[in-house]
């Protein structure tokens, strides 16, 4: 609560007129808001001396009264001679109106003091009262001011016609239903002068009359209020952008957030083991599998980070591990190894890459995987050692049957020899020679191909035209041509076509082919033999229109000891070794040779291609 | 005085003795033993053989021991060798590099006769 205490001096002995003027509570101060009460003291001493006390709800309204009020006494010329003691105002703020009492009583104990009442015309605060026609009782000259008119001119005239149309209808709508008392209306007045008269008030309604009070809004200030405004607004601007960077900085460190969380869901799922070192060898991130791998005994990945990774794993301190990673810090360089950790027996696939001033690692579990390796190791191991054995038992196969062979070609060559002149003895022992011949070509052929498969196999090396050679071949083939009445076609070049090889192996290459397609054709099939040269290739050819290659068969004709089912069941069956001993022996000269054939029954051919000797 | 026999040496007893009856069909004396051992001994005790046809491997001694202990022995050392092997020719040519034929099993008797009668 606001006490104000103003003092007076009454002249020209007026003092009690003035008095009862205070006492008489003019309705004017009635009907300000926020008025309290007032008291009037004199001064015992000097009767002329008036304190006038009065109270407030706040401060502004005793700011309003206090100008108007004045001007309402001088103005109506209450007491004439009432003389005003500027100086003398006390503004005592009491927090409550109880409060008030021994200020009072202080202020009567006071030296005489005599109450006086502070009327100075107000330039801040305008006021205007009108009855409920709208007819202007009285204003301070701050509103005359600001209608640029004489207050004689304004004082018992309608107020309509002082405001703008829309106002004036605003301030009928008011009065006819009143609404908050500190809705401040904006009222433009009708004004004679260039500046406007705008005056944002308060609108106070009595029974009798109503009161306008408040403060003009001037070019300036409305200058002020634009940039007030302007500002609010850009204040409002920057803020919202203010909101906007936050609700961004928000975002991105949302998404941080969840980019980490990510990344942990990520580190987490894979079944690598990841953790990341700083410079200090300290552990800046862990999986939980590389917890897992390295630290068995951790209860949480937590509890890891920020320790030394050799304290955390000492077992692997000063092992090669520990090398490498040191390695690949100091040299900055990505690096893999495999480790196996010596205690669990764990094998360890590492790669570790440099990252900022620190270091990644990855860790994978590669032990049953090594497992896996060492059981195909030591299968391939077992494999191995049975391939060697079976080619012992071949290589002694080949050479124990040629002892037999030997004893009996030599019996038959004593049979001919003693009893040559039966003819049945001859014919017997020819067919005994045939047969010792054909299961002396199995055997030799046995030993060939294991020679090779050992690299043991010599070749005597010399300059041999091609067609030479095929020519011996055919010519040692032509029986069993003959004998099943195939139809042979030999195409060979015009001219030598040198190559580089072991005649009697080259012959035995082209033999094996023709054999092979003899064998393969029914009787009365058509065989085609081509040597041509191709570039810087010697082309041999051997084409029949027999039983064909199953196409599931072709990649492995050439594998030793692979034959058709087909075959098989022939008496002409073989080893399944005459192909594969040409493969071996054509790759022996630096050659190549292919089957193709379009399927079973469809005939088949044989191609073998050899470096061709230049002509010297 | 007898004739100087060939012999032979070879494991395989048909082995050994047909090729026997068939040098002896074909007139030449013979002389048969079953390892480089007993071929040892037989040269010991026996007059030089004008041939000796060597197997190559054999047990107790292998031919290859046999004809080094031969050429080692100024008494053998000029003693002529062929040798019959069920090996590989390539390999038996050599490990035999002064033999005076090398033989597959079986045997090309024509071929053999022929080198008999240059021997």
């Amino acid at each position: 609560m606001i006490l104000a205490v103003s003092r007076f001096r009454v002249v020209n002995g007026l003092e009690q007129e003035v008095r009862e003027a205070f006492l008489a509570r003019p309705r004017l101060v009635d009907c300000v808001a926020g008025f309290l009460g007032m008291e009037v003291f004199t001064d015992a001493q000097d009767p002329a001396l008036f304190y006038l006390v009065t109270r407030w709800t706040d401060a502004a309204s005793y700011r309003t009264w206090h100008s108007s009020e004045a001007h309402h006494i001088s103005h109506k010329g209450i007491p004439k001679g009432l003389k005003l003691d500027p100086a003398f105002t006390r503004i005592v703020v009491l927090d409550r109106i109880e409060a008030a009492a021994p200020n009072l009583e202080l202020l009567a104990a006071d030296t005489a003091p005599v109450l006086a009442v502070h009327l100075a015309a107000s330039h801040h605060t305008h006021f205007l009262i009108a009855d409920p026609d709208g007819v202007v009782l009285t204003c301070n000259p701050a509103v005359a001011e600001g209608l640029k008119r004489p207050l004689d001119e304004i004082v018992g005239q309608p107020l309509w016609n002082r405001l703008t149309e829309p106002d004036a209808a605003l301030l009928r709508r008011r009065l006819a239903e009143p609404r908050d008392p500190q809705e401040r209306l904006l009222l433009n007045f009708v004004d004679a002068g260039d500046s406007p008269y705008t005056l944002a008030c308060r609108l106070d309604v009595q029974p009798g009359h109503f009161l306008l009070i408040g403060e003009p809004v001037l070019a300036d200030e409305q200058r002020l209020h634009e940039e007030m405004l302007h500002l609010t607004n850009q204040l409002t601007v920057l803020s919202r952008e203010n909101v906007r960077k936050s609700r961004a900085a928000e975002a991105a460190r949302r998404e941080a957030e969840q980019a980490h969380a990510r990344i942990d869901r990520i580190l987490e799922s894979i079944t690598d083991g990841f953790l990341a070192l700083d410079c200090e060898w300290r552990l800046s991130y862990v999986n939980s599998e590389a917890a897992r791998i390295l630290a068995p005994l951790t209860c949480s990945t937590q509890e890891l980070l920020g320790r030394s990774l050799w304290e955390t794993a000492p077992a692997l301190a000063g092992t090669p591990f520990e090398a490498e990673c040191r390695a690949a810090m100091r040299e900055s360089s990505p690096r893999s190894f495999d480790h196996r950790l010596a205690e669990t027996g764990v094998w360890l696939s590492v790669s570790t890459y440099p990252a900022g001033d620190g270091l990644s690692i990855y860790l994978r579990d590669t032990t049953r995987q090594k497992q896996m390796e060492e059981q195909l190791r030591r299968q391939a191991d077992e494999l191995a050692r049975i391939d060697r054995h079976k080619d012992q038992f071949l290589a002694t196969l080949g050479h124990e049957l040629r002892s037999p062979l030997g004893a009996m070609s030599n019996a038959v060559h004593l049979l001919v020899r003693r009893f040559g002149s039966n003819p049945s003895v001859l014919q017997t022992s020819e067919l005994l020679r045939r047969q010792l011949r054909h299961a002396e070509r199995l055997v030799s052929d046995l030993q060939d191909v294991t020679r090779i498969k050992e690299a043991k196999l010599r070749l005597d090396m010399g300059r041999h035209d091609l067609r030479t050679i095929v020519e011996q071949a055919v010519e040692a083939s032509r029986p069993q041509v003959d004998n099943r009445r195939h139809q042979l076609e030999v195409t060979l070049p015009h001219a030598p076509l040198w190559v580089h090889g072991d005649a009697e192996r080259l012959t035995q290459v082209a033999t094996n082919l023709l054999n092979n397609a003899v064998k393969y054709t029914d009787p009365g099939g058509r065989l085609c033999v081509r040597v041509a040269r191709e570039g810087d290739r010697a082309l041999l050819a051997v084409k029949d229109t027999g039983t064909g290659i199953a196409p599931e068969m072709l990649p492995h004709v050439f594998d030793l000891f692979t034959q058709s089912e087909w075959a098989l069941s022939r008496s002409e069956g073989g080893l399944g070794i005459g192909l594969a001993l040409v493969r071996g022996l054509v790759e022996l000269h630096g050659g190549s040779v292919a089957a193709y054939s379009a399927g079973a029954g469809c005939g088949s051919e044989f191609v073998v291609h050899l470096p061709v000797l230049e002509d010297e | 005085m007898e004739p100087a026999a060939i012999l032979i040496v070879d494991d395989h007893t048909d082995v050994r003795e047909t090729l026997a009856e068939v040098l002896q069909e074909e007139g030449y004396a013979t002389a048969t033993t079953a390892d480089g051992l007993e071929a040892l001994a037989y040269l010991y005790t026996h007059p030089p053989p004008r041939i000796i046809l060597l197997n190559s491997i054999m047990p107790v001694m292998d031919g290859r021991m046999f004809h080094h202990r031969l050429k080692q022995d100024p008494r053998f050392a000029a003693i002529p060798v062929a040798v019959i092997s069920g090996a590989d020719l390539g390999l038996v040519q050599a490990e035999f590099a002064d033999a005076v034929a090398c033989f597959r099993k079986p045997v090309d008797l024509p071929a053999l006769l022929s080198t008999l009668s240059h021997a």
